[in-house]
């Protein structure tokens, strides 16, 4: 311990008063207050160091106190109701009573203009520059379209090879006809015909009867080499036939001539034929035509006043596809309801929701 | 909120963060971040809140990010820097400057509750919501915060 003196007895007092020395200190202490007895200290003059010394203020234990508007303004609460009237929560009544009191004492009149003043004034001038970095743009989202144009797309490929399937069909079928109705028909006497014709060359016959038949030889179809690639000028059922009806060599001339008339009638028939499917197909493009003019009647009529939301992409694939394509879409409002029309072709939708 | 909603609070409110943020943090470039910050929060939300109270959401929203980082700029020091440089201007006698000053002095709590009811005007039960706060706290902040700017006011003579 270092050695107490003149010089530093002063903090040593400190300590020895807050009970901060040990045991030998204080002994140490006490003996040398002994021996320089003008160093003690009267009793008034020492500190007090007691819990009652440590307090708040009067100014801060105000402020912790709440005030109702039923207490009268006072001296102790003045600053209370002069900020709760700055500050507007006071009632009229209570307002007109702070006033007065300021009135009759003119040092708080000084502070209500200071309070008045304490206040923040938003600086209009200070703005955020850069508000389009904060805002949102709207996506597009293209998604829909896709789908819209894919689907297009597919109703339009099934659509498409749809029809044409259908039209093989009735190609086909129209061959199938024409063949159908000329073996029905001419078969026999294509039959006999040629066996007449055989017959007819009887004098040759005569030298080799087993001379095979040939279309080629056949005058009739020399005649008409311009139609020798019709199904009839290939009907394999000739060569069967012939061997069938090589039986029957015993055609009168009367028999022969009709035969001739008949073989000859079946050339402007089977023109016939052919004129009949262009007219018939004409007729069908007619059809057509006449349907198309009825479905944009349809549209016209029921989505006159419906746009097309994508036009060019309707014209592109109706271009491409020389199909007609229509899509028109209305969307639901206070006044209309929702509509929807495509038209793919003959294929037509619409709806209407209210 | 629809984004376009969104945009139209952008227009009304961006400016309002701003200087909301702009006294707290006296840093420019950091009330930008608080503003930014804020309506990124606010958009990601933007389904759920309506338009009616975006603007207390915003605040909100705001109020939070500047205790965050006045926080985060407590640990790392920055706060002396920004009351010394505050202080660097104190010779400027116009009253709300000497005001701006002396919001400097006030602790972060009454400082969001005074600025909240001066620029924007809020009552003490909206400040409380904003602030999380019960609106008994709410006015003895604001009670407190006019008595110190008071006297610091008062200290310069400004008023007559």
């Amino acid at each position: 311990m270092e050695k107490i003196s003149v010089f530093n007895y002063e903090a040593f007092y400190l300590d020895f008063l807050e009970g901060n020395l040990n045991e030998v200190d204080t002994v140490l202490f006490l003996e040398f207050l002994s021996a320089n007895p003008d160093l003690k200290m009267e009793e008034d003059d020492l500190p007090i160091f007691s819990e009652e010394s440590i307090a708040l203020d009067l100014k801060t234990k105000e402020n912790l106190k709440h005030h109702t508007e039923d207490e009268l303004v006072v001296l102790a609460n003045i600053e209370h109701f002069l900020i709760a009237q700055v500050e507007g929560i006071i009632s009229p009544e209570k307002s007109k009573e702070v006033d007065s009191f300021v009135a009759a004492n003119s040092v708080f009149s000084k502070e209500k203009a200071l309070y008045n003043s304490a206040y923040f004034i938003a600086d209009e001038r200070i703005v955020f520059e850069n508000k389009q970095s904060l805002k949102r743009k709207k996506a597009i989202v293209l998604w829909p379209y896709y789908a819209a144009a894919a689907s297009l797309l597919l109703a339009m490929l099934v659509w498409y090879s749809n029809s044409n399937g259908k039209l093989e069909q009735q190609n086909l079928f129209a061959d199938d006809t024409i063949e159908k109705n000329i073996q029905n028909t001419d078969s026999d006497t294509l039959v006999k015909e040629d066996v007449v014709l055989e017959n007819n060359n009887d004098s040759k016959k005569m030298n080799g009867a087993t001379e095979n038949y040939s279309p080629k030889n056949n005058p009739i179809f020399n005649e008409e080499n311009n139609i020798s690639h019709l199904p009839i000028a290939r009907n394999n059922s000739v060569e069967n036939d012939n061997q069938t009806v090589i039986a029957d060599n015993s055609p009168s001339p009367k028999k022969m001539k009709e035969i001739v008339k008949k073989k000859k009638s079946i050339i402007p028939s089977i023109e016939n034929i052919e004129l009949t499917l262009v007219s018939s197909n004409e007729q069908l493009m007619a059809n057509s035509e006449v349907a198309k003019e009825e479905n944009n009647d349809y549209a016209s009529i029921y989505f006159s006043d419906v746009a097309n939301p994508i036009e060019p992409m309707t014209s592109f694939v109706a271009k491409k596809t020389k199909t007609e394509v229509d899509f028109r879409r209305q969307k639901k409002t206070e006044t209309k309801p929702s509509k929807i029309y495509l038209k793919i072709g003959k294929f037509e939708f619409s709806r209407k929701k209210h | 909120m629809t984004q376009k909603e969104y945009n139209k609070a952008v227009d009304e409110f961006s400016d309002n963060i701003f200087r909301f943020a702009l006294k707290h943090l006296r840093n420019e470039m950091s009330a930008k971040d608080i503003v930014q910050e804020t309506f990124t929060k606010v958009w990601i939300k933007h389904e759920e809140v309506s338009y009616e109270k975006v603007k207390s959401y915003l605040f909100t929203t705001a109020y939070h990010a500047i205790v965050d980082w006045a926080k985060k700029e407590k640990r790392s020091g920055d706060i002396e820097q920004t009351e010394e440089r505050g202080a660097t201007q104190s010779m400027n006698f116009e009253v709300q400057e000497v005001l701006t000053e002396a919001l400097e002095k006030l602790p972060e709590i009454q400082k969001s509750v005074v600025l909240l009811r001066d620029y924007e005007g809020y009552n003490y039960a909206e400040i409380a919501k904003i602030t999380q706060l019960s609106e008994s706290q709410v006015k003895v902040y604001i009670f407190r915060a006019r008595k110190t700017l008071k006297e610091y006011i008062k200290r310069l003579d400004l008023v007559v």
